[in-house]
Formats: structure tokens, C-alpha cells, sequence
């Protein structure tokens, strides 16, 4: 009895964005400022939810997507499409300043979101209910702390994977390491996560993930 | 006759397990999957941790695109941060352009006056060429230690110089003449 899963076979290097990318890229080479605006458009949400599954924290991921916007304004002329996709050059530059993010904050502190409860929550789908709302919310949430009990190096695997859609093959380049490296993180990362989650917050994930 | 051990079949389901993972994501080869799939519908065991394995995959698929989704006044505030700043940037680099024009001009006026005066002394320090005599004894002049002052260098002329040498014009070219 061969069971055959469907994965669905998501790349970061879909041609029609990319040739959007290109335009909008040579339009704001030229000066052009309503451009710019549209790359960030474009752009600015996954970067946001990339730095947040990767620090937890909404203030530092604001200040990431920031940082790595206009560094990448600043340095358009650099990016050569021959050697890669815009949007894995995108990550990689958002992996690296959630890297920075990580070690300038190694004390120990108090983020402020939580004392102001500004934290970020997911948002449920909006044809919800509000119990299923709550329901989708405390989902969410079980999954965030799985997350955060994962080491850095499996969090930024998993996150790229599932989060953000990409191949292992766009992963390895992201994450400067062999593809069997990232196989064998996102790997240890179920692993970690399933040992991390408990039997309520399984049957919890349950009601939407198999959905 | 080959028998199938426990141990056998533990280091099967082992072996199994550790390629679930590739199994789901699409990357074995055929045959490998064939493998799999057969054992699957045999070991209960197997099966439930694909079963787990499966259901990981389905909750991260679910949950990780929506962690962190940003609200449109989170979006709008960092492209106002993302402006200003790239505006600051655009206006120091303007304000320093000036100012980079004005030093490379001085560095090139300081370097032009260098030149010219290294230029000038040398022109004015040159010297006519001296008589053999003063070559001859020029190149008797050798530095010497002193026996006041060890170790401080000193210009003696030695023995060898006679002041009938000194005077007396000679065929025999000064040493730094000799060399090429």
C-alpha cells in the first residue's frame, strides 16, 4: 500500500514575479520613486513575517525589514540575477541582519511589546467565527512557542520551508550550506517540534492543519 | 535459508524512519519510495510515525505563513522610517560632495607644491662638478667612528689623505666616477 503524499512544490523563483522584480528594479535605477515604493509593496510583508518566525519579537522584526529595505536600495546595483533570484537575495541579506538582531540582544531582556501587549498575532482567516477565531489564535500561538524552543540554525530552516515556500535548493543558497545540511535541518526540526508540542496543542493544530 | 532476525527489522525500521522526512518532501527516487511504501503497509509502527511525520508537515504548512502576518499601519510606518532615512542618506552624500571636492583639490594643490619645491632644491642644490683633486679626496673621506662618541658616525678623513694628494690632479677617476 504505497500512500503518495502531494507536497506542494513552492519556489521563491516563480518567472513572472521575478521579471516584475526586473522592471520595477530598472525603474528605480532610473530614480524613479514611485518604484521604489512598489518594490517595498512587494516585498516589505514577507520580509516582516521572515524576521518575525526568526526572532519573535515585533519591534526587532520592524527594525529588521527597515534595515534590510534600505540596504537594499542603497545597493540594488549590486544584485545580479544571474547568480540568483531577488527574493533569495532577499533573504539572505534578512537572514543575516535577524542574525546581527540575535546577538546584539544575547542579555536578556524585557521586550516592551509585552508589557504594552502590542504583540503581533496572527490574524485568522476572517470568515471565522469568533470561537474558532480563538481557537485558530491559541494554534498559532502553540506553534510560536515550539518555535522558540528550536535552536537558530533549525528555526531558520523550518521558517524558510514551511514559511516562506522555499526549495531546498533556494534554502542551501540562503542559508550558505549544502542542501543536505537544510534536508537535514528542517528534518531535526520536526523532530524538536514534535517532541516540544503536547498532546492538547497537537489536537489543537489539528482542527486547522489538516484542514 | 535467510532468517529474518528482530534485530534485523529494527535496523529496517530505523533506517525507514530516517527517510520519512525525504519520503514526504519529494526526494527519493522511485524505487526508494517503492521501498518505503511497501513497508509502510506492513509496519504498524512505521506507519504511525509517518502518520506523525505527515502531520507535522500539515501544521507547519498551516501555521508558518500566517506567523507574523503584518498589519497595513505596521507596513506603512516602516516605509515612512525606510524614507526618511534613505532621504538622509541621499541628502548627506549630496552635502558631502562639496566638501570631497574641496580635499581632493587641496591634496592635489599640496602635492603639486611638494614636487615643485623637491624640484627647485635640486636644481639649486645641484653642484658643478668638482675638480679630481676634491673628488680624490672626497672619496677618502670615509664615516668613521669617533672615539669620543661610540656608536655616533662621524665624517674623518683618514690617514691615507696627504695634502700634496689633495692638491696634486690625478689621471685616475674619483671611485664614484668608477661606478656605472
Amino acid at each position: 500500500m504505497a500512500r503518495r503524499v502531494a507536497h506542494p512544490a513552492r519556489s521563491a523563483r516563480d518567472p513572472s514575479e521575478e521579471a516584475r522584480f526586473q522592471d520595477l528594479i530598472a525603474r528605480c535605477q532610473q530614480g524613479d520613486q514611485a518604484a521604489y515604493e512598489a518594490l517595498y509593496n512587494a516585498v516589505a510583508s514577507d520580509i516582516y513575517r521572515l524576521a518575525y518566525s526568526l526572532l519573535l519579537h515585533p519591534q526587532d522584526s520592524e527594525d529588521v525589514v527597515q534595515e534590510v529595505m534600505v540596504y537594499v536600495f542603497r545597493s540594488l546595483r549590486q544584485f545580479d540575477p544571474k547568480r540568483g533570484s531577488f527574493r533569495t537575495w532577499l533573504y539572505t541579506i534578512t537572514v543575516s541582519r535577524c542574525r546581527n538582531a540575535r546577538r546584539r540582544k544575547w542579555l536578556p531582556t524585557v521586550a516592551l511589546s509585552s508589557l504594552l501587549s502590542t504583540k503581533s498575532e496572527p490574524r485568522a482567516p476572517s470568515s471565522q467565527s469568533p470561537e474558532a477565531a480563538v481557537a485558530w489564535r491559541d494554534a498559532c500561538e502553540s506553534i510560536e512557542r515550539a518555535l522558540s524552543k528550536l535552536s537558530p540554525r533549525l528555526r531558520e530552516a523550518v521558517v524558510l520551508r514551511y514559511g516562506q515556500g522555499l526549495t531546498y535548493r533556494e534554502m542551501a543558497e540562503v542559508l550558505d550550506c549544502p542542501q543536505k545540511t537544510a534536508e537535514s535541518r528542517v528534518r531535526l526540526a520536526h523532530e524538536a517540534l514534535r517532541n516540544s508540542l503536547s498532546e492538547v496543542e497537537l489536537g489543537l493544530l489539528e482542527e486547522f492543519g489538516s484542514a | 535459508m535467510f532468517l529474518r532476525t528482530d534485530d534485523d527489522k529494527t535496523m529496517r525500521c530505523r533506517d525507514i524512519r530516517r527517510q520519512l522526512h525525504a519520503y514526504l518532501s519529494g526526494q527519493l527516487t522511485p524505487a526508494q519510495r517503492l521501498r518505503i511504501g511497501r513497508h509502510l503497509a506492513q509496519c504498524e509502527r512505521c506507519y504511525a510515525a509517518f502518520q506523525a511525520e505527515l502531520a507535522t508537515v500539515r501544521h507547519l504548512e498551516a501555521y508558518l505563513p500566517a506567523l507574523g502576518r503584518p498589519s497595513a499601519a505596521q507596513l506603512a510606518r516602516i516605509w515612512q522610517n525606510v524614507k526618511a532615512q534613505t532621504r538622509q542618506t541621499s541628502a548627506r552624500r549630496a552635502d558631502s560632495r562639496p566638501a570631497g571636492a574641496l580635499l581632493t583639490l587641496t591634496l592635489a594643490l599640496v602635492c603639486a607644491a611638494f614636487i615643485f619645491r623637491g624640484s627647485l632644491s635640486i636644481a639649486v642644490a645641484a653642484p658643478l662638478p668638482p675638480s679630481p683633486a676634491i673628488a680624490r679626496a672626497t672619496a677618502t673621506l670615509l664615516f668613521t667612528e669617533t672615539p669620543e662618541s661610540p656608536g655616533v658616525a662621524s665624517i674623518r678623513p683618514t690617514a691615507s689623505l696627504t695634502a700634496a694628494q689633495a692638491r696634486l690632479p690625478s689621471a685616475a677617476p674619483a671611485p664614484s666616477a668608477r661606478k656605472p
